[in-house]
């Protein structure tokens, strides 16, 4: 028994990891599109707010007050590391509202999931080689700049499309 | 000595276990991030997903009309002052302001379409 809860405390320490490792990515991402770099754009700082908002009920603080709010206005606190540090507390500290302990069946259900649909790209790659270029394997260099991906789209509908259509 | 020993080579297959199911749910990710941005063509296959707390990959795939395997992967680093990009291991550059809009989009649907469902009890 004692090695079942060993096991299982492992696996859900890997995947509480990556879920933090994620936010912590989101919370920079939001940092690094802040409305400074893009100057046109109005709402950002609005958007990151409720995000931050939203992710604080999620781990089970009843209210964010005022000075929280301001640690995620970049307007009035320029300190990202602050910024990170205060993710890292909600995500390291708290246990989500209203949630259950995972099962381990329900863990093992997600990782067999997962491991089917593995991918034959390895992405651990990316770690060891700042400067992947595996992907370039099976590519014509001429060929790759017929179809440049320049953004993801979003048309009017709401519908989000990343890709040219194909030549 | 040799418990010295065992105790060791359980640390090496314990770690070697974790990077395994990081792995795994690296994989999953991507195969849900590429899913956010409407229909897959077919032949394509998309993935979308945060490699680690600065970095963002957008991989494509594709077979092109002569029947050759095309990719492009952009990889999108998050720096304290701005978003720099990378195609293919080119060189880095700014994004427009209409992308990294859409960046952000992708990014706050990828929070709510992936990661929550798929750390809903992490």
């Amino acid at each position: 028994m004692a090695l079942f809860e060993t096991i299982k405390d492992s696996i859900e320490h890997v995947v509480s990891g990556r879920k933090h490792t994620v936010m912590v990515a989101i919370a920079l991402a939001f940092d690094a599109l802040d409305l400074s770099n893009y100057p046109d754009e109005q709402d950002t700082n609005r958007q990151s707010l409720h995000f931050f908002q939203n992710r604080a009920a999620e781990f089970g603080k009843p209210a964010v007050n005022e000075a929280d709010l301001d640690l995620f206005d970049t307007r009035k606190n320029s300190d990202q590391t602050s910024r990170v540090n205060y993710l890292n507390a909600l995500t390291e500290d708290a246990t989500p509202a209203d949630q259950a302990q995972p099962s381990l069946d329900a863990i093992r259900e997600r990782v067999e999931a997962s491991a089917q649909s593995a991918k034959i790209v390895d992405i651990t790659a990316y770690r060891e080689d700042p400067t992947p270029t595996f992907p370039l394997a099976h590519a014509e260099p001429e060929a790759q700049n017929d179809n440049p991906v320049e953004s993801i789209a979003i048309d009017d509908d709401g519908n989000m499309s990343v890709f040219p259509e194909a030549a | 000595m040799i418990s010295k020993l065992l105790t060791g080579m359980r640390s090496k297959k314990q770690l070697d276990q974790h990077t395994d199911l990081s792995r795994k749910l690296i994989r999953r990710e991507a195969e849900l991030g590429g899913q956010l941005f409407g229909e897959i063509p077919k032949g394509h296959r998309r993935e979308f997903f945060c490699l680690d707390t600065h970095t963002w990959i957008w991989h494509e795939e594709w077979i092109d009309e002569y029947g050759a395997l095309q990719t492009t992967t952009t990889r999108y680093e998050m720096r304290p002052n701005g978003v720099l990009k990378s195609q293919n291991g080119s060189g880095f550059r700014t994004l427009t302001k209409a992308e990294a809009d859409n960046l952000r989009k992708a990014i706050q649907l990828y929070h709510s379409k992936v990661v929550e469902p798929l750390y809903a009890h992490a």
